[in-house]
């Protein structure tokens, strides 16, 4: 559905992609995940051809996109970053002032932003101007207008930066939603629990550079320290730290809140082997817990970086 | 809704603002139909100063003749210029008459036989004319049935009220009529100029903003389609403001619209309007900033009113504020209705300033706009 090849695009100096690469299947969640200033948004506008690039290809179903592909541009949806909503006028407006962007007739279009009201649960609110919105609200209506024409593509820029957990769980469900009925989603997120728990794919990005890609076991997979284990022991003993290094696969051994984490490389029976290795050395555990590497774990890997939220 | 719908439905939203903004005008514009004394006009004495280059027999006779309802002043020829005319201007005097070293060949020419500098807004001006143009007239025909005039003689029967045939520019009720409407109609021009950058700017300003744009530019809407149903949205305020000022000022002076180029006055406000949408076109691909886009309406429009003669009369203005005012559009929209019996052909050259004014201010939008595109 997108394919998206070589593509470089500077700013003056600065490199925002570096023959950056990729490609969406139809019906996927395709998370865009890296920190602030790696070039998502800057590889959604290029996808939108809000910008030009330097070098490169980008198809949209199948057509090279263009600022006058028009019939390109009827299928998709964007949700931006930034809020791109009219002040001056109210939630059931703005929604039909976007929505009538794309769909010219009246009945059909008063249908389908009262079924965009209805998706962000803004009823009560329709009348209201953004002025009179919470931040989360204000997000929803955003993404109230660019989806409210039903677009077979969607773009969503970080649609949840500055939303309270109660907005941030409502959108996330309606993504889902919006999924099951067939929907493609280009996701764009410095959050990573956030794309871990919707994507069905992710990229990972870095100074524009496409560093790894696949679904959250894909990426696992592709990176050594796989496996940690937390253990707490009964004494403190100078010695446990030298003792744990001497076991197999181990590759190194660090402290947290006053416990050993002891991280493997990727193997079957680390946590059997350890336990067995405990008891023949008379080491008396008080807690065992075993953790699989999440994607914070994985960008550090790949990158070097610590991605916060 | 249509992008053409949500731009008047935001000016809807700024329809107290608009509101007030034509109350406004309306009050002054009342203001101004009091101070213009009505239908009657009563002449008076009038305070002037002559400045006579001539000193002929012809000059003094006209001096006395002056004098003879009037306060005249003769004052030297030396004596400050500017200073005269500020005079005028604070209203001390009424007008100021040079009568010019070559008197007797321009009448012998036909050409203007003296030079009247006076506030052209004020009714007094209407009387110096008068009066001026009485006592040549009745020269011009004495000196065409006698080839000798004898001035005092000729004085003599002008006080004794000899009835003199005015020329029909000079008729006193509708120049009276026509001195008001295009008072009105100028004062108009730059309210419109001022109302249509604040409250044009501030609604486009909001769809001038990147985000927006950006929203817009990656919908399927064609860009000639967004700007047809832009640029006929702000053409429909605009008419209705030029047809509610022009419906305002005829309403306030029904039954005195006699001499008055009205189509005309209705041409020069379309056409100042088409200017200022075009001015905000250009400052619309500048800035979305709206405290910067009040800030140049208000330098703007008054500054263009003030060097245009519509706030203070040109005449009174130095040389270089004169020739200024001759490069500023606004000028020449008060230039389309400049007098009662104004023709087309008059009307056209003021007229072609003014639209290649605008256009000018297009292809500078235009091209503002483009260099904003090819930045990203
Ligand atoms: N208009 C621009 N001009 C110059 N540099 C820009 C512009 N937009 C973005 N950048 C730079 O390009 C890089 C990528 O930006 P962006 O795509 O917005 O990142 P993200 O969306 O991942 O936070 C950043 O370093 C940013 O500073
Ligand atoms: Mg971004």
């Amino acid at each position: 559905m997108i394919r998206m090849e070589n593509v470089v695009k500077r700013y003056n100096e600065l490199i925002a992609l570096d023959h950056f690469s990729f490609a969406a299947k139809e019906g996927e969640i395709i998370g865009l995940l890296g920190p602030n200033g790696c070039g998502k948004t800057t590889a959604i506008n290029c996808m939108l051809s809000l910008l030009t690039f330097d070098k490169g290809e980008i198809e949209i179903f199948g057509q090279q996109v263009h600022p006058n592909n028009n019939a390109v541009k009827s299928r998709i949806g964007i949700v931006p970053q930034e809020l791109a909503i009219f002040d001056k006028l109210n939630v059931y407006e703005n929604i039909d002032f976007y929505c009538g962007l794309y769909v010219t007739d009246r009945k059909k279009r008063k249908a389908l932003v009262e079924e965009a009201i209805e998706f962000v649960d803004l009823g009560k609110y329709r009348k209201f101007v953004p002025k009179k919105l919470s931040g989360g609200l204000k997000r929803r209506l955003n993404i109230a207008c660019g989806i409210a024409h039903k677009p077979a593509l969607l773009f969503m820029d970080e649609p949840t930066v500055a939303v309270d957990a109660q907005s941030r769980n409502f959108i996330l469900e309606g993504i889902r939603k919006m999924k099951a009925q067939g929907t493609t989603i280009i996701y764009t997120t410095h959050y990573l629990e956030e794309a871990e728990q919707l994507c069905d794919r992710m990229v990972i990005m870095d100074s524009g550079r496409n560093i790894a890609s696949g679904t959250v076991h894909e990426l696992q997979n592709t990176i050594s320290t796989q496996e940690r284990i937390e253990v707490g022991f009964i004494t403190e003993d100078q010695t446990i730290e030298a003792q744990l290094e001497e076991l197999p696969h181990v590759v190194k051994v660090t402290k947290r809140n006053g416990n050993y984490l002891i991280h493997f490389e990727k193997q079957e029976n680390n946590l059997p082997d350890l336990i067995k290795f405990m008891e023949s050395r008379g080491m008396s555990y008080t807690e065992l817990s075993s953790e699989r590497s999440t994607l914070s774990d994985i960008f550090l890997e790949l990158t070097g970086k610590e991605l916060r939220d | 809704m249509t992008v053409f719908k949500s731009i008047l439905l935001h000016f809807w939203k700024y329809k107290y603002l608009m509101l007030i903004f034509l109350t406004a005008f309306f009050i002054f514009a009342f203001g101004f139909s009091q101070n213009s004394g009505g239908q009657a006009y009563e002449s008076e004495a009038l305070d002037l100063k002559v400045i006579d280059q001539s000193r002929s027999e012809i000059s003094r006779g006209f001096i006395d003749y002056l004098s003879s309802d009037n306060t005249v002043e003769v004052v030297d020829d030396s004596t400050d210029f500017g200073a005269l005319e500020e005079e005028i201007f604070l209203g001390i005097s009424d007008g100021i008459i040079r009568i010019p070293s070559n008197l007797e060949e321009r009448l012998a020419d036909a050409a203007p036989a003296v030079e009247v500098i006076s506030d052209q807004r004020g009714m007094a001006h209407l009387q110096i004319e008068n009066v001026v143009n009485r006592y040549f007239i009745f020269l011009d025909a004495e000196q065409s049935t006698s080839s000798e005039v004898d001035i005092e003689q000729m004085n003599a029967l002008l006080a004794d009220g000899v009835p003199v045939e005015l020329h029909e520019s000079v008729d006193v009720a509708s120049q009276n009529n026509f001195s008001y409407m295009s008072t009105f109609i100028s004062f108009a021009g730059y309210w419109i100029m001022l109302f249509l950058l604040i409250i044009v700017g501030n609604v486009m300003s909001e769809f001038n903003t990147t985000e927006l744009r950006q929203r817009i530019d990656v919908s399927p809407m064609p860009t000639r389609t967004l700007m047809v149903q832009m640029i006929s949205a702000q053409t429909v305020i605009g008419l209705f403001v030029v047809c509610f000022m022009l419906y305002g000022g005829i309403m306030l002076r029904a039954g005195h619209l006699e001499g008055i180029p009205l189509v005309k006055m209705f041409v020069a406000l379309v056409l100042i309007t088409s200017f200022t949408l075009s001015i905000h076109y250009v400052i619309g691909a500048l800035t979305t900033n709206k405290f910067i886009i009040n800030g140049l309406a208000n330098f703007l429009a008054i500054g263009m009113a003030f060097m245009s003669g519509i706030m203070v009369p040109l005449e009174i203005m130095g040389e270089t504020a004169q020739n200024i005012a001759h490069y500023l559009p606004l000028y020449h929209f008060t230039q389309i209705y400049a007098e009662p019996d104004i023709s087309w052909t008059d009307s056209s050259f003021p007229i072609l300033i003014v639209v290649l004014y605008t256009a000018a201010f297009l292809i500078i939008g235009m091209i503002l706009e483009n260099k904003k595109k090819i930045a990203s």
